[in-house]
């Protein structure tokens, strides 16, 4: 590392660089020190760790002219990058020569999150270096760029990345699909020289880990629907038609324009300010043609969004938000519609019919013409915009129905996972020890979500602490007098709960292991295996009783 | 014969049929009273004993339903059952039944609508088979 920091220190005095900011010990102690002369560099530090953003802001202070390099590890680079993007620094007379932490350092400094085995990843984002030009093309040892599914796929990322900003563990991962090494098309080792970790393994590959665990809690989520089969809304047709999901990044401070809310240019990027937008909400939910149910949260995002837009964009853009009914249901919720009614967003009742591009009025030129009614005025409406958010409805994840067999949960009809029961137990499901939380069970927003997942969370460990399970009394018992040792139904119990006992010739079911489906008792050709509650002798009183009561009465 | 009322026994198990009879309820959908169900814990267990007893107590028709393939709380007591009805559809028309009273269906413990569909539509069918003689012919 001190080999290669000092041979880049030399080239760029040699380049003309007006010196090299480094640690230096003198008189016992080490501190910065501005090397101008090459035969110097002997005694250039590296450790420990030195903040020197301070003093390289003062150096270009004094001096604006002034072209040094200084050898800084990724805090200090983040931290230079933060104040130029306030405008406080200008960097362009900076070389950066980086220094890797190592792995005690990051610890000591708490940089480091816990770590998997096969990553010793220490967060330092030297592979992912951020580029001056911008958040969203970090430049970075990795040659590939794939779209970003972070950011809905409006900005890049790399074959190597941290998946997003707040990601736990914060940790590089490579997207094997893509990486030029693992596909097996070159021999490309960017990454693998870039850390100083030693964090990339060659030859690392996913695996499955099998884990025993008591109680399972099923969070699985949502999708977010697609509204390209909505043709009539223009979604990937017209360039400035938005998911909420996409606005979201958009206005989000670690997204693509980092929080600025833009429209796309003519060339397609994100350049130009919208002067008015429109918010067509429940696109896909109540509406029998794709899903009959509300997706509950829409209303508030679209009143955040308009809010958003009057605070970013500016207070005199106008906001239209196209509803069927606003349903402001929580705490505090119908005062910040109040508060955004107040901020001069306009509110129309009525769900659009059409956006169009095709301008019949002079003030429509170049605009998205968003067509609908007013049907509180009983009035036909067409309003001219140059953004448009579609709300999108929330539904069941694509693949909900294969977990929810794997968990031996069923979906209620909207497709999310059905609860043991809507009011006495929302938690639960049909299978002991399998609990929901958040939107997988339904759509909720956010405070619902936690609420929810932290219910599930109590019943789960009240499940796992007590140490031991009831068991259903309701299972089958072979009677050993009847029983002709067959063993038909050792092989047809699911559970494996039957063992046959060779010393009395007879099938023994296990109580801790029987489910109690009665597969045994309904084919036992002796009829010996029986389920509790549910013997021969019970289900036929049951029957008679149905019959002569109909007998005596009539159905 | 316009009067007949025909006696069905349904045998449902507890996780998916008898819970979206349950769902009919709370829901308030409306079907035949006709349907007697008997709950069992997985058509699994349903012995073809049941089925026969149903009969010769005086039974028009009988119908088992559970969980749709795949979905059986017990894994595969549905297929299992499937099987056993199967044999039994072979063997009950020699002893003179109609094969046609007894009925296999699946129904979701979320298909309440299903539910009260699939009863209403079973007891017009049967209503329409006319009631079950074999038995006052049998000698028993
Ligand atoms: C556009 C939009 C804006 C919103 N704005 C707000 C807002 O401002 N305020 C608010 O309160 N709510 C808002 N919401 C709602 C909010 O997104 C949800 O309430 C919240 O995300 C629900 O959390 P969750 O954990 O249930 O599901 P999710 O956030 O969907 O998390 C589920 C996770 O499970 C993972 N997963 C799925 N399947 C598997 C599997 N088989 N194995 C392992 N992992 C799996 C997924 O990758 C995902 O990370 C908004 C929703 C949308 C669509
Ligand atoms: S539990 Fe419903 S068929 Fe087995």
């Amino acid at each position: 590392m001190r080999e290669r920091v000092k041979s880049e220190a030399i080239s760029s005095l040699e380049e003309g660089f007006d010196g090299v900011l480094g640690l230096k010990r003198r008189w016992g102690q080490v501190g910065p020190y501005l090397f101008t002369d090459p035969t110097e560099l002997n005694e250039m530090e590296i450790e420990p760790k030195y903040c020197h953003a301070k003093a390289i802001r003062s150096l270009l202070e004094s001096d604006p002219g002034l072209r040094i390099a200084a050898a800084l590890r990724g805090c200090d680079v983040r931290a230079l990058r933060e104040l130029e993007r306030l405008g406080r620094i200008d960097l362009g007379g900076l070389r950066v020569i980086d220094i890797g932490c190592s792995h005690e350092q990051a610890r000591e400094c708490n940089c480091e999150k816990p770590t998997y085995e096969t990553l010793t990843c220490t967060g330092c984002w030297k592979c992912i270096d951020a580029c001056p030009a911008g958040a969203i093309e970090r430049i970075n040892v990795c040659p590939i760029l794939v779209p970003s599914e972070w950011n809905e796929k409006l900005s890049k990322r790399k074959a190597i990345y941290i998946p997003f900003p707040q990601a736990v563990p914060q940790k590089a991962t490579r997207d094997s699909d893509h990486c030029l090494r693992t596909r097996g098309v070159l021999e490309c080792k960017g990454c693998e020289n870039a850390c100083d970790a030693g964090a990339i393994l060659p030859e690392d590959e996913a695996r499955i880990d099998e884990i025993e665990v008591g109680t399972i809690i099923v969070a699985t989520g949502y999708d977010a629907m697609d509204p390209t089969p909505l043709k009539q809304f223009g979604y990937r047709e017209y360039p400035n038609v938005f998911t909420a999901l996409e606005f979201e990044r958009l206005s989000n401070a670690t997204g693509p324009t980092r929080g600025k809310i833009l429209i796309r240019d003519e060339a397609g990027g994100f350049t130009k300010r919208p002067e008015s937008v429109a918010i067509l909400h429940c696109i896909g939910s109540r509406d029998v043609h794709y899903n009959e149910h509300c997706s509950r949260v829409c209303c508030m995002y679209a009143l955040k969004y308009t809010h958003l837009i009057k605070e970013k964009v500016g207070h005199d853009t106008p906001v239209y938000d196209f509803y069927i009914d606003m349903r402001c249901f929580g705490k505090g919720y119908e005062e910040f519609y109040r508060r955004c009614q107040e901020e001069g967003a306009i509110f129309i009742r009525g769900k659009p019919a059409e956006v169009t591009d095709q301008a019949i009025k002079p003030e429509e030129e170049g605009k998205l013409i968003v067509i609908g009614e007013d049907t509180l005025l009983g009035r036909r409406l067409r309003v001219p915009v140059d953004m448009v958010i579609l709300c999108t409805a929330i539904e069941a994840r694509a693949d909900s129905t294969d977990v929810g067999r794997l968990f031996g949960v069923s979906q209620s009809p909207d497709g999310f996972f059905l609860e043991e029961h809507p009011k006495l137990a929302p938690l639960k499901t049909a299978t002991d020890g399998v609990f929901l939380a958040g939107t997988c069970q339904g759509p909720k927003d956010i405070p619902d979500t936690v609420s929810h997942a932290s219910g599930a969370a109590a019943q789960a460990l009240a499940l796992a602490t007590r140490g031991y399970v009831e068991v259903s009394s309701a299972i089958s018992w072979i009677d050993p007098d009847i029983c002709a040792g067959c063993q038909t139904c050792i092989g047809l119990c699911a559970y494996s709960a039957i063992e046959f006992d060779h010393l009395r010739g007879v099938s023994v079911v296990n109580e801790a292991m029987c489910k109690g489906c009665g597969s045994c008792s309904g084919f036992c050709p002796s009829g010996a295996a029986q389920v509790k509650h549910f013997k021969k002798k019970q289900i036929f009183a049951e029957l008679d009783g149905i019959i002569a009561a109909i007998q005596a009465v009539g159905v | 014969m316009a009067d007949f009322e025909p006696t069905i026994i349904a045998f449902v198990c507890n996780w998916c049929t008898y819970t979206a009879a349950d769902l009919a309820g709370t829901s308030r959908l409306t079907y035949p009273r006709n349907v007697r169900l008997i709950r069992v814990m997985c058509t699994g267990m349903v012995d073809p004993q049941y089925v026969v007893k149903a009969f010769l107590a005086g039974a028009d028709a009988v119908l088992v339903s559970g969980c749709h393939p795949g979905d059986c709380h017990y894994i595969n007591g549905n297929f299992k059952a499937r099987r056993r009805i199967k044999l039994l559809k072979e063997i009950l028309p020699r002893f003179g039944f109609d094969e046609g009273r007894l009925r296999l269906t699946w129904i979701g413990a979320s298909e309440g609508v299903d539910f009260a569909h699939t009863m209403t539509q079973l007891v017009d069918e049967v209503r329409a088979l006319g009631p079950n003689d074999v038995r006052s012919q049998m000698v028993l």
